[in-house]
């Protein structure tokens, strides 16, 4: 599904991301963690084609982000750490002009909407301007918007920040939902306990490199996510 | 605290002139100094138009011994010109900002946020109403009827002026955000207001105009009249022109009076600043209905989108659609007027024929110069600001972005345009071979018109922004397609000055079709470099 080579991405001297390679397979929950500033973000910016990566190739269903863009963005969606979505519309508005951009049928965009919007409680602000919406509220509506497409592939960054536990409960059900029906999901997550629970498969990231990669248990084996975690980064 | 604060202030301004928006750098020596020159040029040349203005009024109001009417009428034109510019930045910049709400979680005293925001609106007054007042010094200097006394007077008033300019828009921008703050449309009710208060402007200058025709044929009888009107009427502005006419008493009383207000002004905004940021009580929750969807092409929900940014943010909305709506108020006024002005432009066509063969380049000129005021394509990128990434990441082409972009002013344009179009061709009686190449510029123009702002917009794109202003009103886009755009329309007329034995009709139709080439040069460079530079934001 998402296929990651030899990736580099360097500011300045910096180097942001630096030969970092991952697969990540139809049905699998891909957590990638990492501390601060090591480079998450920058991945997930490069796969959701925002950023312009130095070396390297990302392959979306064999499709290359950077020779077939347009492609690989109708198969997958993105949601940033904080969700800037225009406030000059409403939630409906929005929700709309994501699905005519995706050419989303009437019916299926109404039914889709209905859906997501009444599980996370969301339906009766959606005349509202995304303006008086709050973050949880943005962030709920990003999420809506990325879900509206039905993608194959999912990129987040940060999803769990800002949604109450009721939200964030029903975004792990429709994350492992996705993932049932043959998708994938690349997150990055902060929580470790979350993604604990919920990946099949984890990457650590450090100063740009892959420090260490694969299923919860080649990772962790008996000690807990956390404990690794900070061992590796010691 | 403070020193922070102003420097942060003074940051976002110098950022739009003086940083590369690419590299985060200050700008190599060369780009400021040419910048500086730039504005210095267009300081001077709006400038002018108010030396004329001072040349038609000192020496009749010199030798009829009325000094004070100089400085009074002057004032207040320097006034007007103050408060017309500052206004659509005073509210938004005050009250919009977008760290207001980070300003106000740190200890930072509310009323110190408010003073390093008056600075600002100072700093625009002062450089507005500068445009009038340094001309009319000027000219009474250059007339030899200045003396040491008056000019420090007239230097401090200067300042006096900029600071009540500043109170005056303080308080209209607080009537809007009052207003605003309980009403839900905000936007149509902030762009009625500012348009009411626009059209009251233009109609003080056209009546100025009038006066100053009038004053010329009988100076003496209506400097009477004005004098006596504002000596009652406006009693301030009569002590202001004693003030500049270099009378201490009234000096004291204007710099006593402008201070009181300075401070009455800055206590009243700064016992309500806070309430004003933090109320948002007015706007009632529109509950969602479901109902059936439309659904739109790719084309179209992307124009839609850029719409919808123009009619939701009233700066954008009067900055950017300023000569939608004078278009059809010239068009139904010269329709109105009609045999006022065939008999003002009678008196024109005695004096020789380039007049009268002029009149179709000077109709399209003029079309072309509102249609260059419409800043919408300029700063269309640049107001992506924090939301790019939506469509950085949706499956649609940068090419098909900006061609949205591109295509929004033409849509919004036309209209006005060709209707200001006919019915000034109606007005004026142009033939018909004449009236197709007006059309045609018209027409040509406004595809240039977009497709230069947005390749400029492209070029001068900056995204970190933190209120809209920045885009809309303070980038060097939408600085250079305004002045730039002029330019060109009064280069349009100048031409003709120079190959008037050419029949208008074909001058007409070379000026499209130098215009057609251009368009689509600009047009091929946003279609492949502009989508590549937008990429890459």
């Amino acid at each position: 599904m998402l296929k990651i080579t030899n990736l580099s991405k360097s500011f300045g001297e910096k180097k942001a991301v630096d030969d970092l390679t991952l697969h990540i397979r139809p049905g699998e929950i891909y957590g990638f963690i990492g501390h601060n500033g090591a480079g998450k973000t920058t991945t997930l910016k490069s796969i959701a084609g925002i950023l312009r990566f130095d070396k390297g190739e990302i392959l979306i269903n064999g499709k290359s982000i950077v020779n077939e863009p347009i492609e690989c963005k109708k198969m997958m969606a993105y949601i940033p750490d904080n969700p800037d979505i225009y406030d000059f519309m409403t939630g409906i508005q929005y929700l709309n002009f994501v699905a005519d951009i995706f050419g989303i049928s009437a019916s299926d965009r109404q039914a889709r909407i209905k859906k997501y919007a009444d599980l996370f409680e969301l339906t009766s602000d959606l005349a509202q301007p995304v303006s008086a919406y709050s973050h949880g509220m943005k962030q709920k509506l990003a999420i809506i918007s990325a879900w509206i497409h039905e993608p194959k592939l999912i990129i987040m960054d940060e999803p769990f920040v800002g949604l109450d536990p009721k939200a964030a409960h029903l975004l792990k059900g429709m994350m492992r939902e996705v993932c049932d029906n043959g998708g994938a999901i690349f997150f990055s997550t902060h929580v470790l306990e979350v993604a604990e629970k919920l990946c099949d498969k984890v990457a650590v990231i450090k100063g740009g490199k892959l420090i260490v990669s694969g299923t919860m248990e080649e990772v962790k084996g008996d000690e807990s996510l956390e404990s690794v975690f900070l061992e590796l980064e010691d | 605290m403070f020193k922070a604060l102003f420097k942060k202030q003074f940051m976002e301004i110098n950022r739009m002139y003086f940083m590369d928006n690419k590299t985060g750098k200050i700008r190599s020596p060369k780009a400021i100094i040419g910048f500086i020159c730039l504005m210095l040029c267009i300081f001077v040349s709006v400038g002018f138009a108010f030396v004329g203005i001072g040349m038609a009024l000192a020496d009749p109001l010199y030798y009829g011994q009325i000094e004070w009417l100089y400085f009074a009428m002057m004032g207040m034109m320097a006034i007007a010109v103050g408060v017309f510019g500052s206004v659509f930045t005073t509210y938004s910049s005050l009250y919009l900002a977008k760290d207001n709400e980070f300003l106000l979680s740190m200890p930072i005293p509310a009323r110190h946020i408010l003073t390093v925001r008056m600075i600002t609106v100072y700093l625009s007054s002062l450089l507005y109403s500068a445009l009038v007042w340094i001309p009319a010094v000027g000219v009474y200097t250059q007339r030899g009827y200045m003396n040491a006394e008056r000019m420090i007077f007239c230097i401090v008033i200067q300042i006096l002026i900029s600071a009540f300019v500043t109170v005056l828009t303080c308080i209209l921008g607080w009537v809007i955000a009052a207003i605003a703050g309980k009403i839900k449309n905000k936007s149509i009710v902030t762009a009625i207001i500012t348009v009411v208060f626009m059209g009251g402007y233009y109609f003080i200058q056209f009546r100025l105009n009038s006066f100053l025709r009038l004053f010329a044929v009988n100076g003496g009888e209506i400097a009477e009249k004005i004098g006596k009107t504002i000596r009652v009427w406006i009693y301030p502005m009569y002590q202001l022109g004693l003030a500049g006419a270099g009378n201490a008493r009234a000096f004291a009383i204007v710099a006593a009076m402008t201070i009181a207000l300075c401070v009455i002004c800055y206590a009243v905004l700064s016992a309500s600043f806070i309430k004003i940021l933090t109320t948002n009580k007015g706007a009632k929750k529109t509950e969602y209905k479901e109902k059936s969807v439309k659904t739109a092409s790719i084309d179209t929900a992307l124009i839609k989108k850029e719409l919808k940014r123009i009619v939701k943010s009233p700066t954008y909305l009067i900055n950017g659609g300023l000569g939608l709506i004078i278009m059809p108020v010239i068009g139904i006024s010269a329709i109105i007027k009609r045999d006022d002005l065939s008999a003002i432009l009678e008196q024109y066509y005695a004096q020789g024929d380039f007049f009268k063969n002029a009149i179709p380049v000077i109709v399209a000129s003029a079309i072309c110069l509102v249609l260059s005021m419409n800043i919408i394509a300029p700063p269309s990128v640049s107001l992506e600001g924090k939301n790019i990434w939506i469509l950085q990441v949706l499956p649609v082409g940068a090419e098909r972005i900006l061609r949205a972009k591109r295509r929004v002013p033409v849509i919004l344009n036309t209209v006005p345009a060709l209707f200001c179009a006919i019915a000034l061709g109606i007005t004026f009686g142009i033939d018909v071979a004449e009236f197709i190449a007006v059309l045609a510029v018209v027409i040509v123009y406004i595809f240039f018109n977009a497709a230069f702002g947005l390749f400029l917009g492209i070029k001068k794109a900056n995204l970190g922004w933190t209120n809209e202003v920045v885009p809309i009103k303070q980038s060097m886009a939408v600085f250079i397609a305004m002045f730039g755009g002029m330019g060109i329309a009064g280069a349009v007329i100048a031409g003709y000055y120079f190959l008037q034995a050419i029949p208008a009709w074909t001058y007409l139709s070379c000026v499209a079709l130098i215009f057609v080439p251009v368009t689509l040069i600009l047009n091929r460079w946003i279609k492949y470099e502009g989508a590549e530079a937008f990429r890459a934001l």
